[in-house]
């Protein structure tokens, strides 16, 4: 899911958080260019059973208001969860 | 309408928006990249339940050695960068690493009133022991467009007029007003 023309935000459904279920724990703002599948941050308060395919959260994309740059960062074109790759940006900071 | 990475350069340059300090490479599509300042606050005693009394509170200095979080405490962090606009409303989040690390940051209150100028009181509680850094990217800021007549924060018409408006980690002060 992504767009080059929107902001995307993701959440999970009441359903889901009335289950006691957080989908994103801190990151629900996309970048405008990103593609790929979204990595979700399950974090369940009590025990919960979940099932492929059941309907967990929604999406929804904001206006931009300025000239866009698309996104190319490290999780473009994602087909997987991915684990958090954020050692490569201080790999950046100590060259 | 949320400012594009590009508006958010434009606004800063005709001081809609004051980002301190600012750096271009932290620039992102839609948003701003904020980074982790040195300070935490730590609940002491772990006693946190009682919102109409004061709670104890540690300072801890994050070493550039690094700082484990635990996931049975909550913390207290700041942002490095100062953020203002009279003319925007901001968004603070967690970036999609920090997410995947399973840190939070942000349990709550992700808005700034159009008005406000800050460094971030960051609310951060892990999943899992892990260890941060000072400096490092910590998540991002979004600004959105406002519809209607601005009144900013910190104006005497408000409940609490203001009283986030310091330069410094801020713990709870939910006890001296809104409480009785």
């Amino acid at each position: 899911m992504g767009s080059n023309y929107y902001a995307p935000f993701i959440y999970g459904r009441s359903s889901v958080g009335r289950l006691g279920l957080f989908v994103q724990i801190t990151a629900p703002l996309g970048d405008i260019g990103f593609s790929g599948k979204w990595t979700l941050q399950l974090t369940p308060v009590r025990p919960v059973r979940v099932y492929p395919g059941m309907k967990i959260g929604q999406i929804f994309f904001l206006k931009p208001y300025g000239e866009i740059n698309l996104y190319t960062g490290k999780y473009q074109n994602s087909n997987g969860p991915r684990k958090s790759e954020i050692y490569k940006d201080f790999r950046k900071l100590d060259k | 309408m949320i400012l594009t990475g590009n508006q958010i350069k434009k606004e800063i340059a005709k001081g809609n928006i004051v980002i301190d300090k600012f750096s271009k490479n932290s620039v992102q599509p839609n948003s701003y990249d904020f980074h982790l300042g040195r300070e935490l606050i730590r609940y002491s005693n772990g006693v946190l339940n009682d919102a109409k009394n004061p709670a104890l509170e540690d300072k801890v200095i994050i070493k550039d050695t690094g700082f484990m979080l635990k996931p049975e405490e909550f913390y207290l962090g700041i942002t490095e960068e100062m953020t203002a606009s009279k003319t925007y409303t901001q968004l603070l989040y967690g970036d999609n690493s920090i997410g995947s690390l399973g840190i939070w940051v942000q349990i709550s209150a992700p808005m700034a009133h159009v008005g406000s100028k800050i460094r971030w009181t960051l609310e951060i509680k892990c999943v899992k022991p892990v260890i941060i850094y000072p400096g490092m990217k910590f998540g991002k800021i979004c600004f959105l467009v406002n519809e209607g007549e601005i009144v900013p924060y910190g104006d005497e018409t408000f409940l609490d007029s203001g009283r986030y408006l310091k330069n410094e980690i801020t713990s709870s002060l939910i006890n001296h007003k809104v409480v009785s």
